[in-house]
């Protein structure tokens, strides 16, 4: 028999009692008892233990004044030494589901006290926390209290007393976007001899891996002067200077560089090597150029088809980098380009 | 074509006067084996361990491992090709000895550095988080070879290759005469022609910048072929093997390739829930998109013509050829060809990031088989086979670490047998 | 990674011989590499003829940046395709 449990809960101004949409601007309010559908959680969770407090935010002032918010709360909740944080269930509502992931991320992340919230999968606030605490689903309105409560409850217990949390669809809680490794029971071989069957009688089958549909971006402006404009050479070929001398790995590599090329009208061989584990690389240590054409985008330069070859080639190895890791180095090169006042690039890629 | 294969399972495995099977304990004479190996100029020296699963044990340098299998009717050989004739195999009675396996450690010169065909680790751990693969669950025979210097990459591979083919062949010699106490027949008999018909369809790369690039049909290397309609018995009796280039994790073993679990898994179904078809074995990564859209109409194009109606396909390696899978997937869905794709995820080290690289929206039923990203710590061992230390990135620092300590490995890729491509094991991803 | 840099405002011409992978992905403005271990030459070529083929896939390179772009959009230069 466990200990009894200490609850911190978070709601809003409505069901803390305080007041409407009036009352938005509500900044943290303590109250040292269960409060709203915090009764309703005590009452689920008996002698197993307490809600030692519930804070109240406004949804102005937590959505308008969040860093604020966020440390008040923090501040509150660290004083209290709860075992879990609850915060809502917020259903339908933007802002509420907003503050409610909020406290939940920042307890999470910041005090390392676990926290679960629960609210309608379409609320916009499930894309921005799934990640960073647990959402139970519930109904559009509050009419889904009476079902979510006891779940809510069940959920923070289990966490509050260090149960290891299964996956998302045996825990009823919203997939956080983890994919983690698990044994099935049956083998893999059976498993797709079954998914066959299944697939070829009509049966209703699932896949292990939904597949992703990548977002389009809006395409840049065009350059309209090519003769004043920087253009910068940026390539995942993993082509360094020879040594490697920022140690790049030849796969899964998270790192990018620059190396300057200013001084250069060609890639050398002897100057030059391909660290990249998904290609053939011979064509390039014979010819780098043939990877990142620098001799002939000099000669454009020397010519004055394009104004300016950017000063430094930036590279990085493309073979075995997730797609958001590829997201976090592009956005740093972009960052190093603006600097540059770079007006386009040439990208390379194997 | 009908073979009748039978095992032999072994138990224990003892260092005796006389190479020869006694019930369920090979016997062997280290000493003949040795120097049958060392015949090849190639091979300076050779050690022969035994490593046992359960065992804190790790071997290094992993470059293959083969499953003792030995024709003892029928027309050719087993390892055609490389053990003998290029006699069509699949046919007449294969004994083969179970639960054991003949794994080759050798380190190879740094002959090729960087890019595709630089020699990468392989370690298997006999127990523990490394021990992943069902060749860390079979009784192992390691040949630790030494290579003599001056020679090529291509002689090296085939020098280490030939050594344990033969070492292989020497033990299933020992079965010659005897009766196997399992026995099961393989062959695709004619069915009820209502159930659905089957094909599966298993993609492997070739690399064909090397000596050696990769893998063999019959013993001849396969370069940038189109796919080929096969005999499931031709992969029983070893006619699809790799060379002994690297046993990474995606560089399933020879031992893995002739005992695939989707050929076993399809010939159960046979006549009951399915008509196993055949075999397409599917050579993959062309450099160039076209070919590889090519390649995979063609694959389809076969599994058409040969009235499939389902297929299963599988594929290994990493990087671009995955692209080839899900083309052949997309060929195939187009073609009316109802088809479950099998891979490993990516993922990242925590599995926040995308499980893949490429998709097809046809790709609508994957079996997942867990994932390559995840860090895995293999923890300190009492003993290594193969050598004292081993280098994990030779192409960043260069560093050799102890091979006997704690290693901690950002990805699964150095695990000989570390990803279960064809679907041996139960490990699979689902989402947190 | 070119879409990012897309997304930020500066156009990319993304050299590849995976022009239809980098389609399916989404990227802009996709020019026709040779193949994927040379995607800017053709080793078979003398060098001077290597080099020049590099220069017009550079060139259509330049042009993808210079052209307005809607959805994902190829530059093939039929010459320099082996």
């Amino acid at each position: 028999m466990t200990s009894p449990i200490r609850i911190v809960h978070y709601v809003n101004q409505f069901f803390g009692g305080i007041g409407g949409e009036e009352r938005a601007d509500t900044e943290l309010l303590i109250r040292e008892h269960p409060v709203g559908p915090g009764v309703g959680i005590a009452r689920a969770l008996g002698e197993r233990g307490r809600i030692v407090a519930t804070l109240i935010g406004g949804d102005n002032y937590f959505t308008e004044r969040m860093d604020v918010a966020r440390s008040a709360a923090l501040e509150a909740i660290e004083r209290y030494r709860p075992d879990v944080v609850i915060a809502g269930p917020a259903f339908n509502a933007g802002r509420y589901g907003m503050a409610c992931g909020e406290v939940c991320k920042a307890v999470t992340e910041t005090l390392r006290i676990p926290s679960v919230t629960a609210m309608s999968p379409h609320n916009p606030a499930v894309s921005l926390y799934r990640r960073s605490t647990y959402i139970l689903p519930t109904g559009e309105s509050a009419a889904s209290m009476p079902h979510i409560l006891p779940r809510l409850t069940a959920f923070a217990h289990r966490l509050a007393i260090g149960d290891a949390i299964g996956p998302a669809e045996r825990e009823g809680y919203m997939p956080r976007g983890i994919r983690g490794i698990i044994l099935d029971e049956r083998s893999a071989a059976q498993r797709a001899a079954e998914m066959l069957k299944a697939k070829l009688t009509g049966e209703p089958y699932q896949t292990e891996i939904p597949v992703e549909v990548f977002q389009p971006v809006s395409p840049a402006a065009p350059l309209q002067d090519l003769t004043t404009a920087t253009i910068a050479l940026v390539t995942t070929s993993g082509l360094v200077p020879r040594g490697n001398p920022d140690g790049f790995k030849s796969m899964n590599e998270s790192r990018w560089a620059t190396y300057p090329v200013k001084h250069l009208d060609a890639l050398a061989p002897d100057e030059w090597e391909p660290i990249h584990g998904g290609y053939d690389a011979r064509f390039a240590r014979e010819n780098p150029n043939r990877v990142v054409p620098l001799d002939v985008l000099r000669e454009l330069e020397n010519e004055g088809v394009i104004g300016r070859l950017h000063a430094d080639l930036i590279v990085t190895v493309g073979v075995g980098t997730p797609v958001e890791v590829c997201q976090r180095m592009g956005e740093e090169i972009v960052d190093e380009l603006h600097r540059a006042n770079v007006s386009a690039a040439i990208f390379t890629s194997n | 074509m009908q073979l009748d294969v039978g095992t032999f399972p072994i138990n224990s495995i003892v260092f005796d006067h006389h190479t020869r099977l006694d019930g369920d304990t090979l016997r062997i004479n280290r000493h003949e084996l040795i120097q049958m190996i060392q015949e090849d100029p190639c091979i300076e020296r050779a050690e022969i361990e035994l490593a046992i699963p359960g065992e804190s044990t790790r071997i290094i340098h992993v470059c293959d491992a083969i499953e003792p299998r030995i024709k003892v009717s029928g027309p050719g050989v087993c390892y055609p090709g490389l053990m003998g004739p290029v006699d069509t195999v699949g046919r007449g009675v294969t004994h083969r000895l179970g639960g054991m396996a003949v794994v080759l450690s050798a380190e190879y010169p740094r002959l090729i550095e960087t890019g595709v065909g630089a020699a990468h680790e392989a370690i298997l751990d006999m127990s523990g988080p490394g021990a992943l693969g069902p060749i860390a669950h079979t009784l192992n025979l390691v040949l630790v070879l030494a290579l003599a210097s001056g020679y090529s990459q291509g002689d090296y591979n085939r020098a280490v290759q030939l050594a344990g083919l033969k070492v292989a062949h020497r033990l299933a010699q020992t079965t010659e005469g005897k009766a196997p106490p399992l026995r099961r027949r393989y062959e695709l008999t004619p069915v009820d022609t209502t159930l659905p018909k089957v094909v599966y369809i298993s993609q492997f790369y070739t690399q064909l910048n090397l000596p050696a690039p990769y893998l063999t049909w019959y013993g001849m290397y396969i370069t940038d072929w189109m796919p080929l309609w096969v005999h499931p018995n031709e992969i029983l009796d070893g006619a699809l093997i790799p060379g002994a280039v690297g046993g990474d994790a995606v560089r399933p073993s020879s031992w893995e390739y002739v005992n695939n679990p989707i050929i076993a898994r399809l010939y159960e179904a046979h006549g009951e829930a399915l008509a196993f078809l055949g075999v397409i074995v599917h050579r993959t990564r062309f450099e160039v998109f076209e070919e590889k859209q090519l390649s995979a109409n063609q694959a389809a194009k076969l599994a058409k013509l040969m009235g499939a109606d389902g297929a299963i396909v599988t594929w290994i390696g990493a990087g671009n050829a995955f692209i080839e899978g899900m083309l052949t997937v997309q060929a195939l869905e187009r073609e009316g060809i109802k088809t479950v794709f099998m891979t490993y995820e990516h993922g990242g080290q925590e599995g926040w990031e995308a499980p893949l690289m490429f998709t097809v929206p046809e790709a609508d039923a994957i079996i997942s088989v867990g994932s390559l990203d995840r860090a895995i710590t293999l923890p300190a061992v009492e003993r290594v086979i193969g050598g004292d230390e081993l280098c994990l990135d030779p192409e960043a620092s260069g560093e050799r670490v102890p091979a006997a300590g704690e290693l901690r490995l950002p990805w699964r890729l150095p695990i000989a047998s570390g990803i279960d491509h064809w679907g041996f094991g139960r490990l699979t991803c689902i989402e947190y | 990674m070119a879409k990012v840099m897309e997304a930020s405002g500066i156009p990319v011409a993304l050299i590849t011989a995976l022009t239809t992978l980098a389609k399916d992905v989404g990227a802009p403005r996709i020019v026709q590499g040779v193949r994927i271990p040379h995607p800017c030459g053709n080793p078979a070529l003398p060098s001077d003829r290597d080099r020049a083929v590099r220069r017009r896939i550079v060139m259509m390179a330049l042009k993808a940046l210079q052209t307005s772009v809607v959805n994902p959009t190829s530059f093939v230069d039929p010459s320099v395709l082996i």
